[in-house]
């Protein structure tokens, strides 16, 4: 072999081949840091990752001005969400539940000499749907009392809005649970029932006076008017909030979504477009980069051609007088995946560092992916070497 | 491989012509492992091709050549690895030295393949030949004559049943083409191998057991 190696490494032209080299080393580390970047940041546009944990959205239909002036309900037909829980992105669809009856709420200390009264409504959702855990939330027709749920808003617009410009004292969320409200419920046909009204919780995640669903169903078949009413909203549960589908899906039904979780969805579908011209970008860097090696093999084979034929005629093997150029490119091929996938990691310890600057935990990738990736890259490539210089030989 | 037959053989290239004088092509020729045969010829008469036929380079013929009783035309490669190693040896005309190799290395390379001959018996063949000296001289600072002799040693670098020889002494003085032949009948009858030489002047000096015309 040394005496073959000697033969056919004459010609050999090293600036070619650190020229191809260096330029498969870019494409190749363009396309395995493409790949790792995107497998790194990508748990942060979809549900596994804190950021963007609420992966429920409040679903209406838009008021438009017609449907706005006339009383008639425009809520969601039994089709319209039965079309919703098909979608790929939904996991669940709970529905609110309005009340059929009013409701007047009140607050009356004798002993602070203070009391209001005012008109108001309820609704309710699924329990599963409610992001409170409270032991209190439950109602049976016996019970006198009604657990409620209010907003986090309304809270917070007192504390830090009301309270804070006229300088009365803060509420906490403990000290509004101690709190007993007077209810009434009215209907046109019985009389009116007294109840008493406690505050079990606040919910970030539904934006309306919230009862059980129980108390609800109860009081609805009581004093409701025992009309068919289509619910008016819905609580989804949407399993991968980054699906760009699901913008386009509530945009060409004419729904509106209530918080903006859909920026997500946005964001995911931009990282896709950019990873992706990335990639196509180090593709074709190591496309071109591979048809310098071939060329330059070609090249390398062409001026030896005549020795190579000689070593054919005493006697040499076709499989042995190629295995030189073979090695030669493969061992080139494999230089060119340790150095990239080194690039890779290092440019990766970087990219996460910065990352991590913003978002404290994100789930991490593993690089064992991006390295079977790049044995993959480096195996095919090899495998197409190998198979040119043996065409070319004969 | 016992016997080379050319059965109806012509090259090409001579398909038009009609005043053949051949005693091998359009003939049926037969050499027996173990004869001696010079093919005399002259300039042009298909002498090179006759070789390059025989070590399946070429394959430019009318009619079959067989060896023993295998014809040769579309062998696969494996096949002609296997003669050009172990059954069949070529002197070219044209030598196919390396010329960045030094004589040593041009027949060591033959010699790495095979495994035929020992380190001693290769520097014995260079005594022989009267070019020890040269043994680590590069090929191509070589004379022709020196060439040819160490074109020689390579050939017989390799178990072989046939050993055909083109030309193999155009540029040797009398007293070395004796020499060449010496060691060739040594090396072939310890093998009870065929020679096949050709010449288009000067006969390699052996006792021939058939002289044809090309």
């Amino acid at each position: 072999m040394k005496l073959v190696w000697k033969l056919l490494r004459e010609n050999i032209s090293k600036a070619q081949l650190i020229g191809f080299g260096f330029a498969n080393l870019i494409g190749l580390s363009i396309i395995l840091l493409a790949i790792q970047f995107y497998m790194d940041i990508s748990p942060v546009f979809s549900e596994k990752d804190k950021l963007f944990k609420k992966d429920y959205v409040t679903v209406s239909k838009q008021v438009g001005l017609i449907s706005g002036l006339t009383a008639r309900s425009g809520g969601f037909s039994s089709a319209e969400i039965e079309d919703l829980e098909k979608q790929p992105f939904v996991k669940k669809v709970g529905a609110f539940t309005p009340s059929q009856f009013s409701v007047f709420a009140g607050f009356n200390n004798q002993n602070m000499g203070v009391g209001f009264n005012t008109e108001m409504f309820f609704e309710s959702v699924p329990d599963d749907f409610i992001d409170v855990k409270s032991e209190d939330w439950k109602f049976s027709p016996e019970d006198t009392s009604v657990p409620i749920i209010l907003p986090k808003n309304y809270l917070d617009l007192y504390n830090f809005g009301f309270a804070e410009s006229k300088s009365m004292p803060k509420l906490t969320e403990g000290l509004i649970g101690l709190v007993n409200l007077d209810i009434t419920i009215f209907t046109k046909y019985k009389e009116p029932k007294q109840m008493k009204g406690r505050i079990a919780g606040f919910s970030n995640r539904i934006n309306t006076i919230l009862v059980p669903q129980s108390f609800m169903t109860w009081a609805n078949a009581h004093y409701g008017n025992n009309m068919e009413v289509h619910p008016a909203r819905l609580i989804v549960e949407i399993s991968n909030i980054a699906d760009p589908n699901l913008d386009s899906y509530f945009k060409t039904k004419g729904y509106e979504i209530s918080g903006d979780n859909t920026t997500a969805s946005k964001m995911a579908f931009f990282l896709k477009i950019i990873v992706g011209i990335v990639l196509i970008v180090g593709v074709v860097i190591c496309f071109l980069s591979f048809f310098v090696l071939v060329l330059s093999i070609y090249l390398l084979l062409e001026k030896n051609m005549s020795k190579l034929r000689t070593l054919r005629l005493i006697g040499y093997s076709k499989s042995y007088v190629v295995r030189p150029y073979e090695i030669l490119s493969v061992a080139l091929n494999f230089i060119i995946l340790v150095l990239s996938l080194a690039v890779v990691l290092i440019a990766r310890g970087k990219y996460l560092n910065e990352i991590n600057k913003v978002l404290t935990t994100i789930e991490l990738a593993s690089p064992v992916c991006i390295i079977g990736i790049g044995v993959g890259i480096f195996v095919l490539l090899s495998l197409l070497n190998i198979l040119i210089i043996r065409r070319k030989v004969s | 491989m016992e016997k080379i037959f050319l059965n109806n053989t012509l090259p090409d290239i001579f398909s038009s012509e009609t005043d053949l004088r051949s005693e091998i092509w359009k003939h049926n020729v037969s050499f027996e492992r173990g004869g001696r045969y010079l093919i005399e010829a002259s300039s042009g008469t298909g002498k090179s091709s006759l070789c390059s036929y025989l070590y399946g380079y070429r394959a430019d013929y009318s009619g079959d050549i067989l060896f023993d009783n295998q014809k040769i035309r579309d062998q696969k490669v494996s096949f002609w690895d296997t003669i050009r190693s172990r059954h069949l040896s070529l002197l070219f005309q044209e030598l196919c030295l390396f010329p960045e190799l030094t004589a040593l290395e041009n027949v060591l390379l033959k010699n790495n393949l095979t495994n035929y001959k020992s380190a001693a018996a290769i520097d014995d063949m260079f005594d022989q030949l009267d070019i020890a000296g040269k043994k680590n001289t590069l090929v191509g600072k070589m004379s022709w004559g020196q060439q040819q002799r160490v074109a020689l040693i390579r050939s017989l670098c390799q178990p072989f049943d046939f050993i055909i020889l083109d030309e193999p002494i155009s540029h040797l003085d009398d007293e070395n083409a004796r020499k060449m032949a010496e060691l060739l009948l040594h090396e072939s009858e310890e093998q009870n191998a065929g020679i096949i030489v050709t010449s288009i002047g000067k006969h390699l000096p052996l006792d021939y057991s058939k002289v044809l015309l090309l």
